[in-house]
């Protein structure tokens, strides 16, 4: 992995034991000064255990920690540069919303005018009202509660702020808001974010760059774009939202291209560009991964690299968009999504030509 | 769901039976208490025979029962601090470490529980004479300790389970000390746990009977003395007279508890 010139998290060969289970397993990982950056994957995969380390609530079983060129090891969280919004917030009950974002300051022997200045600022830059400060966490809605946490944790100026799943308990709606609310955020105050979820969609919309993570391992790093139509391997493909496989033949290497076979796809031109396919694939047997969205009904002259006969079976209205099963003669199951429109394109039993363009799928070994 | 209603129906019925002959069996002989106390005769039986103050007149000049009184009350309000004091730091260490021999060292200081209290008092009478220590309220107040320790822990653990331990993480990761994070989140967190032990520690130290019994000498603690009295008829009036005191005044202070309880409920959210 090369060194990113401003990295503000150095993570080497980071591992966790906790009795016979890796809970991370040999973690390497940069992080950039100023990055939103999330660690997505199913609960389980050592993403908030890796998080605990930089946060120093967990010491690592080997490997090493840097924030801000400091090694952290042995360091206790109150004296990390980092600061921590917990999964179930963890504001404290017996104070007020002044007392909750003070917090921090209270020790630092901060004047009284000084402390609420900024206290003030923070609850400005959070657009909560001033009347709340004399309330109690429990007189808040969810929403506010959250905004409370990230102003505690803001207010004293952290050079990272870590969030432990902080949306998981809200419901969508709110969740969505906050969601913009956190990328504002990020964007007014310029500090670095590590982000922990299992919601693909939220690291998406989040994040500058997404980690994702497996049994303890990080099996890609990459901006959204890369990681959801670049995985590196078909594991990453189908736990990053819907997608198709159809198997292939790699005959191997013709020129500058590679030539295939398939029982499944009717191409025009049985050959793809190397850069559409995993490195170093030359020979054997491959999938071809093409997102739902990126296919579409052959009709009306419409015409596509790759083509597939299939019967419509079912269809759901996503909102913007609908989503059909369809399946092929050979029995297997193709899932795309077209434009939503009032009057939709196929009825189900009906047989269609699905097609795709050969620039947007990929080529795994299979 | 017509049928299930009848049969509710029948069913609370029963219940409702059984739980007035419960209370009945409960509360009628302490009820008696307080009627044989203005009571005008010596013995406890039907018909009264006329209404009288004077028992209580004569336990308010009782010298040697104030006494006892004040003794009670010195040994079960240093017994309920510093048992609970105690507590504070074991229920902690217990809920919120790690470390060997946990699992042991919990069993062994809930022991008390369940040991025949007889057997520890005449253990612990035991080696008091073995050390050449004398008795007195010192050594009540010990055995009260001993005994009132287990009850602290677990009133306190189930205290200190009850909120997240996230927010003492909170408190460390935003600069805090440990130890002033114990002072600023745990202890304020804990302060309705720390209320009831300290209520239910003065109360069993305030009746225990058989530990006190063992370790006290000439300086008794109120169950003891009132049980020495048990022995003259003619005193038993009096003994009924100061049992409805009692009465009123553990009632108002579980009423004082309870209201006090339900406004922490309210500020904490709990």
């Amino acid at each position: 992995m090369t060194k990113p010139a401003d990295a503000i998290i150095e993570i080497r060969n980071v591992s966790k034991i906790f009795g016979t289970v890796r809970a991370v397993d040999n973690a390497n990982l940069d992080i950039e000064r100023g990055e939103f950056f999330s660690l997505l994957g199913a609960s389980g995969c050592g993403k908030t255990t890796l998080l605990k380390i930089v946060a120093g609530f967990e010491q690592q079983s080997a490997g090493r920690v840097a924030i801000a060129g400091a090694d952290m090891t042995g360091v206790p969280p109150a004296r990390r540069p980092t600061s921590m919004v917990f999964q179930r917030l963890a504001l404290f009950p017996h104070m007020t919303v002044a007392e909750n974002i003070g917090f921090p300051l209270k020790l630092r022997r901060v004047s009284d005018s000084e402390l609420e200045r900024r206290v003030a600022e923070m609850l400005a830059l959070m657009q909560l009202k001033p009347e709340y400060l004399t309330r109690y966490p429990r007189q808040l809605s969810g929403g506010e509660q959250q905004r409370v946490a990230l102003a505690r944790s803001m207010i004293s100026e952290p050079k990272l702020l870590l969030l432990d799943e902080p949306m998981s308990a809200l419901d969508v709606k709110l969740k969505k808001a906050l969601q913009a609310e956190l990328k504002r955020l990020h964007r007014q105050v310029g500090v670095t974010f590590l982000h922990v979820t299992h919601d693909l969609e939220e690291a998406m919309m989040l994040a500058d760059r997404i980690a994702v993570m497996r049994a303890g391992r990080i099996l890609q790093v990459g901006r959204p774009e890369e990681i959801y139509y670049r995985p590196a391997d078909s594991f990453v493909a189908g736990f990053i939202g819907d997608t198709n496989f159809f198997p292939l033949e790699i005959e191997g290497r013709s020129g500058d291209r590679l030539g295939y076979s398939s029982e499944v796809v009717r191409s025009r031109e049985p050959f793809l560009d190397p850069s559409l396919a995993e490195p170093g694939l030359s020979s054997g047997p491959a999938v071809m991964m093409v997102r739902p969205e990126l296919i579409g009904i052959a009709r009306d002259g419409r015409a596509f690299d790759c083509t597939l006969e299939a019967a419509i079976e079912e269809y759901f209205v996503k909102g913007g968009t609908v989503q059909f099963r369809a399946r092929s003669r050979g029995g297997r199951e193709i899932v795309f999504e077209m434009p939503g429109t009032s009057v939709l394109p196929a009825a189900i039993g009906e047989t269609v030509e699905l097609g795709w363009q050969k620039a947007d799928i990929y080529v795994f070994r299979g | 769901m017509a049928g299930t209603a009848v049969r509710k129906m029948s069913g609370s019925g029963w219940r409702l039976a059984w739980v007035c002959v419960f209370l009945l069996f409960l509360y009628l002989p302490i009820m008696l208490m307080p009627l044989f106390s203005f009571n005008d005769g010596i013995y406890v039986a039907f018909p009264l025979k006329g209404f009288t103050t004077k028992w209580y007149a004569q336990l308010f000049a009782n010298e040697a029962l104030a006494h006892a009184l004040v003794n009670s009350l010195k040994v079960a309000i240093a017994a309920s601090l510093i048992s609970t004091g105690l507590a504070i730091f074991a229920a902690k260490a217990f809920t919120r470490y790690e470390f060997k021999g946990r699992q042991l060292g919990y069993g062994l200081i809930m022991a008390p529980m369940i040991l025949p209290e007889i057997m520890v008092g005449i253990s612990l009478f035991l080696i008091i004479l073995a050390l050449g220590l004398p008795l007195g309220l010192y050594t009540v107040l010990f055995g009260h300790v001993l005994f009132c320790m287990p009850f602290a822990i677990s009133v306190l653990s189930s205290r200190l389970e009850g909120f997240d331990k996230s927010l003492e993480e909170a408190s460390l990761d935003l600069g805090e000390s440990p130890l002033m994070t114990f002072w600023r989140v745990t202890f304020p967190l804990t302060m309705p746990g720390i209320v009831s032990s300290l209520l239910l520690c003065f109360t069993i130290s305030f009746d225990e009977f058989i530990l006190a019994f063992f370790l006290s000498s000439t300086e008794t603690t109120l169950p003891v003395y009132i049980w020495g009295q048990l022995r003259f008829p003619a005193k038993l009036p009096e003994v009924l007279a100061l049992g409805s005191l009692i009465l009123v005044g553990t009632t108002i202070l579980i009423v004082a508890a309870q209201s006090i309880r339900g406004e922490e409920g309210m500020t904490q959210g709990r």
